[in-house]
């Protein structure tokens, strides 16, 4: 009797995961900032913020021939970034560091591991700042990761650069600088694409289960309505699952002509190949920080035929991104460069315009100033226009097709349509 | 509802392959094994790989049938290193010592997996064909069907080992007192490698045939997959591999009617969740399992 107790609660124990799958990941939704309507990007501009610091600042992490950049990157746990991403950016730093450096100093890196995980990476954030001492921090998680992080440092007064942009970036995050299109606006630009540019009147939106991406679909659903589409088919998915019949086949019945699926790679692909499977193929959609990056064509090579994505960044596939293909495979031995990497690069040359423009006198609130005033057209992503109480820099993006198994640019960088 | 009936039979069909590879190593050795899934995961992945990238050497790259020949060989081997040096040294200890180390076993796999073959997911192409047959308005494509077909056949043959053979006599007088079935006998160790290299086999297959299914497999997946095979083991009963399997396929049915039935995501695993607590606060021994066997 006492054994087959101990064997059933070994067993219910062994169980447990099921739950975490089941209850998923909540997070508070921050409402700081209001909101911006669905398809106003120019209402950002006018967010403002406490008072800004002056003068030249703290000098953590500079020397007169160093700057040291802390990266924060989820390397490890449910939503990993293939370690190509780092090797970009040290393709990048290397490359400038080989040409002087700015203003004469070369510049390192710190790369830590968030293990997608928020509280693990403000643990790591606290390393940066305290024990490595770094100048800056480039933070790249899931949305809600990226935000709790943000909100530390920014408490902490280090400048950041957040390559993925919330939605109604809060004002008082005055320290806090987003690369990408801001999630709400993106929202409301699919659904315009989808309706204006390709005339379609049946759209399907398929997000993962957080709280952070309400706003891009609200916007997404309010922007069809008013554009007199319909939305056929709304639905939340967890993103660690795996089995998608469910969708697939509730996707099939709603007969989308497009679908946003917002969300990583891997469920993306999923839902298209069991979509496949079930006889649907609508025209797919991502959000390039989510899945527009050849590598998922790997994974849904027949069923992702036709997809189309937003990206910040431009495809391998641009002539404009060989610059970073050589110095990538200088780097790594001849390795083959992949659009991982060029996000590293890309988001490298960013936080360089900022340390150009700040000048010789580096400190943590010259920076600061600079990157708040930056209006900067990297080679390989949206141009940036911050300006006061903007810290969201690029309301702009490349609209990308499928073409052969890789992304091709359909138009470049945009906010119109 | 009927197609999504159909469809969660097939889903089913796999957790089950699963679920008597579980059973059958928890009757001949009394031993939860937490590692199945993940196991059939790494043999898949080797042969994902070798389809990719050919065979280190040879450099041929191996078609997508062979791929399931793979994962079916390679999960073989890893379940008898396994069991022989990771399972068997702690046989005559508490069973939660085998346990716990069987989900050592899964997750030193799973980390494996993503340091040999990437974090990214493979893409898997069927290794059955690309046929679809429609069931009752159900489009089944081959990965669910053939692993439907192979759990009849799984089922149909364990039946006539327990119930025709000698070694099948002897691999219940293990389970029953390993001591006595000694003095019988029965070479109880071979018993043990038997259960194991089975069971590795059909972790095997079960990865192959879901992972094509549900388009694609990343670390970890079958770890996933392997606590819903768990879930129907212990609801069908833990020493009862017909109760294996229809616990594995009742999981099944379940999370596809509930999550097609409710829109928010996990109210799936939530049912199927409640219906394990349920078995094991009404019926701890299973539909189908032995009064005191568990």
């Amino acid at each position: 009797m006492v054994f087959r107790r101990r064997t059933a609660i070994l067993g219910l124990l062994a169980l447990l995961p099921l739950v975490g799958g089941a209850c998923g990941e909540r997070f508070e939704e921050d409402d700081a900032t209001g909101g911006l309507g669905p398809g106003a990007p120019e209402a950002s501009a006018t967010t403002t913020g406490p008072a800004l610091p002056s003068g030249r600042g703290r000098t953590n992490g500079v020397t007169d021939d160093e700057i040291k950049i802390g990266y924060l990157l989820p390397l490890t746990g449910a939503a990993p970034v293939p370690s190509r991403f780092d090797k970009g950016v040290t393709a990048y730093w290397d490359y400038v560091n080989a040409r002087g450096g700015i203003h004469g100093r070369q510049v390192t890196v710190v790369v830590e591991d968030t293990e997608s995980q928020a509280e693990i990476g403000k643990d790591k954030a606290k390393k940066l700042v305290e024990d490595d001492e770094v100048f800056a921090v480039v933070v790249l998680d899931r949305l809600e990761n990226q935000d709790a992080i943000g909100q530390y440092l920014n408490d902490l007064e280090v400048p950041t650069i957040s390559i993925q942009t919330p939605a109604d970036l809060p004002a008082d995050q005055i320290w806090n600088f987003g690369v990408t299109i801001d999630h709400r606006v993106q929202g409301a630009l699919v659904a315009d694409y989808l309706v204006r540019d390709l005339g379609l009147s049946r759209l399907g939106v398929i997000h993962e289960n957080t709280p952070a991406l309400d706003p891009g679909v609200e916007a997404f659903e309010a922007e069809a309505r008013e554009l007199g589409a319909d939305v056929v088919i709304s639905r939340s998915i967890e993103g660690q699952a795996a089995d998608f019949l469910n969708e697939a086949l509730a996707l099939s019945e709603s007969r989308a002509e497009a679908v946003w699926l917002y969300m990583a790679p891997l469920p993306a692909a999923r839902i298209a190949n069991q979509s496949n499977d079930a006889g649907f193929h609508p025209i797919w959609f991502a959000n390039s920080i989510s899945w527009a990056f050849d590598l998922t064509f790997l994974v849904g090579p027949e069923s992702l035929e036709g997809a189309r994505a937003f990206s910040p960044w431009l495809p391998l596939s641009d002539p404009r991104t060989n610059e970073y293909q050589e110095q990538y495979r200088a780097n790594n031995d001849g390795e083959t460069p992949d659009d991982l990497g060029l996000v590293g690069w890309g988001v490298g040359q960013i936080v360089a315009a900022g340390l150009e423009a700040a000048g010789p006198d580096l400190g943590q609130n010259s920076f600061r100033d600079a990157m708040q005033h930056l209006r900067f057209a990297p080679d390989v992503w949206a141009p940036l226009d911050f300006d006061d109480g903007v810290r969201q820099g690029a309301n702009r993006i490349a609209v990308l097709a499928e073409e052969d198994g890789r992304w091709v640019v359909e138009r470049d960088f945009t906010s119109e349509f | 509802m009927l197609a999504r009936l159909i469809t969660g039979l097939t889903s089913g069909a796999g957790y089950a392959l699963v679920a008597v590879g579980v059973v059958l190593v928890f009757r001949s050795m009394r031993v939860l094994s937490l590692a199945q899934g993940e196991i059939g995961a790494f043999g898949f992945f080797v042969g994902l790989r070798w389809a990719d990238r050919g065979i280190p050497g040879v450099r041929w790259h191996i078609s997508p049938l062979l791929t399931l020949v793979v994962a079916v060989v390679v999960s073989m081997l890893v379940a008898l290193v396994v069991e022989r040096f990771v399972v068997r040294p702690l046989a005559s200890r508490p069973p939660i010592d085998a346990l716990i180390a069987t989900l050592g076993v899964a997750l030193f796999l799973a980390l494996l997996e993503k340091e040999m073959f990437g974090t990214a997911a493979q893409f898997a192409p069927s290794p059955v064909g690309a046929w679809k047959i429609e069931v009752f308005d159900a489009t089944l494509t081959a990965p669910r069907v053939v692993a439907f077909v192979v759990l009849v056949v799984v089922a149909v043959l364990t039946w006539a080992l327990f119930t025709r053979t000698r070694f099948g006599l002897g691999v219940l007088a293990t389970a029953g007192d390993p001591a006595v079935a000694r003095v019988l006998g029965v070479r109880v160790r071979r018993v043990y490698r038997f259960a194991w290299i089975v069971a590795g086999a059909l972790a095997g297959l079960a990865a192959a045939l879901l992972g094509a299914a549900f388009g694609g497999i990343a670390p970890f997946d079958m770890t996933r997959f392997g606590l819903r095979a768990l879930a129907g083991a212990v609801i069908g009963g833990l020493d009862s591999i017909p109760g294996a399997i229809v616990g594995s396929l009742a999981v099944g049915v379940l999370e596809s009617v509930v999550g097609g039935t409710f829109e928010e995501p996990g109210t799936a695993e939530l049912a199927v969740l409640v219906l394990v607590l349920g078995t094991l606060l009404v019926r701890p021994r299973g539909l189908l399992g032995t009064e005191g066997a568990t």
